[in-house]
């Protein structure tokens, strides 16, 4: 059983210039996968080739949860500058049909355990980067979709906000939602992810557990860390 | 061979020449522009030429020598003083103090002489004005050349003082404060120039003396990096921001926690349908919107001399066009909003933002089919027209969106 597909032959920004080639991986409720490579891997194109934003892409993708839904956490804060916190948590209950109680409920548990709840009638443009992004964090985590997609989320988070963040993924994994999260944080991703996916220069260098990885580099020991550096 | 101080910042110059250079043309058609610059010069010239030889046009001789001195104010508080600093010294280059200075110095200098070149040729538009109008005597006119060309090089210096140490309404206070201050004084002193002639130069001395002192102090001023870089910017962008004035959203000198209206995320429409809310959300955004507002009411002044001046059997058909453009307008910022970074953030069903288009769109356009409507009725009318006039704009503007709206011809 998965919660996400991705069988990727080429995807880009330009009609003849795929950025990514070969790209297959797939998702399981309660997995966590780490999407891992150097700058310029790829990483952020089959993010986005996962959520239709790009217009070149040859190849499958299939969300297989039972809502068929996902939620995307990205690395920048993305916001209107004229909505409030809580507009912006309006427009995606909206996104995903949720009933009005609902959302009202997990709104407002999410923006106390965010510590968000004094400022959810401000406007975001106003807060620090962090708040902002922390914001982010309870969009994504408001609809409980059937897989995460999260782009580099350790970037402007303090350590309260980053351990916060981890508790609650946990939880949603534990309710058997999956997650695939990009990350340069490799320590970090070593001790939570469940599978890595390991991309450069567009392809699939390696894929599977710490172990496999480690097998696949020829570093039986080595740390996530010596793996990216012998395989990218 | 390497470069020095001095050539670095004379390539910056070069460098920003250019791209002012680029900035104008990217937005002006120079086959159109010499049609109109070349006949242009040319009026320019006789029309200045009949401001020495024939009589005045009866509005300058009804125009108050407040006024043009007032107007001159303005123009000699104009400037600011450019450090020809950019974001990459951080680098390496503030560590070299020296070449701080140079830049600083040469950014002084270039800034002091643009301000001269504009200081002349507006004393050089108003002469005419003033000897023959308001009585001046060559030597005050000179007089008061001197003095204004030194008080705009001060203004700059001030300017550039206010702007890099003071933020927010501090900032504010204290430029307008000096504004006052400095424009009163400015205008007591053009007003009297004809009495007060030494006293000008007196007073240009005084204030090319206080510049020295102001100069020497900017150039020391090494310590205002992050300022100097903001302010910097402002300059570099100051002909692109005046290009696109009216198509990007300045940056609010003061930024707001929460908005103007609903306040506390209040509700428009009661039904919280999916469909409602993005519906609620993209009329409440343009509301929020200062360059939308500001928008909309250019386009009601527009409007409203549209329908005043024209006949009465044309006013309904400029008004029925009116009502087109704004329909034509707000398909536009919905399109803007449902094609977003945010929207596009969740995957939507399509029946939810079909169904949230006209009414967001008609929400959109409300206000100016209104207050449209009531005017051309109230002058096709009077009273009964303007009443009447309301709700059939209302049921006008649902029409259009219910109709022709079903076209998206902006896809």
């Amino acid at each position: 059983m998965t919660v996400l597909e991705v069988d990727i032959i080429e995807a880009g920004y330009e009609v003849h210039e795929p950025k990514i080639h070969g790209i297959q991986f797939e998702v399981k409720p309660g997995e966590l996968v780490g999407l891992i490579g150097p700058n310029g891997a790829g990483k952020s194109t089959t993010m986005k080739s996962l959520m239709g934003l790009l217009k070149h892409c040859k190849g499958e993708i299939r969300f297989t949860g039972p809502q068929q839904s996902y939620g995307y956490i990205p690395e920048k804060p993305i916001m209107y500058d004229a909505m409030t916190l809580w507009e912006h948590l309006e427009l995606a209950a909206a996104a995903y049909d949720l009933p009005v109680d609902i959302f009202e409920r997990r709104a407002n548990e999410m923006l106390r355990q965010f510590r968000l709840q004094d400022v959810k009638h401000q406007l975001p443009a106003s807060f620090s980067k962090g708040m902002q992004q922390k914001m982010m964090l309870v969009i994504g985590f408001l609809t409980e979709p059937d897989v995460y997609i999260v782009d580099e989320p350790f970037v402007g988070l303090d350590p309260r906000a980053t351990k916060d963040f981890l508790r609650m993924l946990d939880l949603e994994r534990e309710r058997g939602a999956g997650v695939l999260m990009s990350t340069h944080v490799l320590d970090t991703a070593e001790r939570i992810c469940s599978s890595f996916v390991m991309v450069d220069q567009g392809r699939v260098v390696a894929s599977g557990t710490l172990a496999e990885i480690q097998a696949q580099s020829g570093l039986p020991d080595g740390t996530l860390l010596d793996c990216f550096d012998a395989l990218t | 061979m390497r470069i020095n101080a001095k050539q670095l910042a004379t390539r910056r110059l070069r460098e920003e020449a250019v791209y002012q250079y680029k900035a104008l043309r990217s937005a002006v058609d120079w086959t159109v522009m010499l049609y109109l610059i070349i006949p242009g010069i040319f009026f320019a010239i006789i029309g200045y030429r009949s401001l020495w030889t024939d009589a005045f046009p009866v509005w300058i001789e009804y125009m108050p020598a407040s006024v043009v001195a007032a107007l001159l104010f303005l123009c000699a508080r104009r400037g600011n003083i450019r450090v020809l600093v950019q974001e990459a010294d951080v680098l390496f280059l503030r560590q070299k103090e020296n070449w701080a200075h140079t830049l600083t110095r040469v950014g002084c200098l270039y800034s002091m002489a643009l301000d001269a070149i504009i200081s002349v040729l507006a004393y050089v538009t108003v002469l005419p004005i003033g000897i023959r109008s308001f009585g001046w005597t060559w030597t005050a006119w000179t007089g008061l050349l001197l003095f204004h060309l030194c008080y705009s090089i001060l203004w700059s210096f001030i300017n550039n003082r206010i702007q890099i140490s003071f933020s927010g309404w501090r900032r504010w206070l204290i430029k307008w404060g000096v504004t006052a201050a400095g424009g009163a004084l400015y205008v007591l002193l053009a007003l009297r120039c004809n009495q007060l002639t030494w006293l000008l130069f007196g007073c240009a001395v005084l204030v090319a003396a206080i510049i020295v002192i102001f100069m020497r102090s900017r150039i020391q001023r090494v310590n205002a990096f992050e300022q100097d870089i903001i302010v910097e910017g402002k300059q570099r962008m100051r002909l692109t921001g005046l290009l696109l004035n009216n198509t990007l959203e300045k940056s609010p000198w003061f930024r707001m926690r929460r908005p103007m209206l609903f306040r506390h995320s209040n509700h428009v429409f009661s039904s919280r349908k999916p469909h409602m809310v993005v519906a609620e959300l993209a009329i409440k955004s343009v509301y929020r919107s200062n360059l939308q507002l500001k928008t909309m009411l250019q386009f009601l002044g527009a409007g409203l001399v549209a329908v005043l001046l024209t006949p009465a059997t044309i006013k309904i058909i400029v008004y029925v066009g009116l009502i087109l453009l704004i329909w034509y307008w707000m398909q536009g910022d919905w399109n803007d909003f449902v094609k977003s970074a945010y929207v596009k953030m969740f995957r939507w069903r399509e029946e939810d933002l079909q169904a949230a288009k006209p009414i967001a769109v008609y929400g959109m356009m409300l206000p100016l089919t209104l207050v449209l409507g009531l005017i051309t009725g109230l002058l096709i009318q009077g009273v009964w027209g303007g009443i009447f006039a309301l709700p059939a704009s209302a049921l006008f503007g649902w029409i259009i969106v219910q109709t022709i709206g079903a076209i998206d011809i902006r896809k």
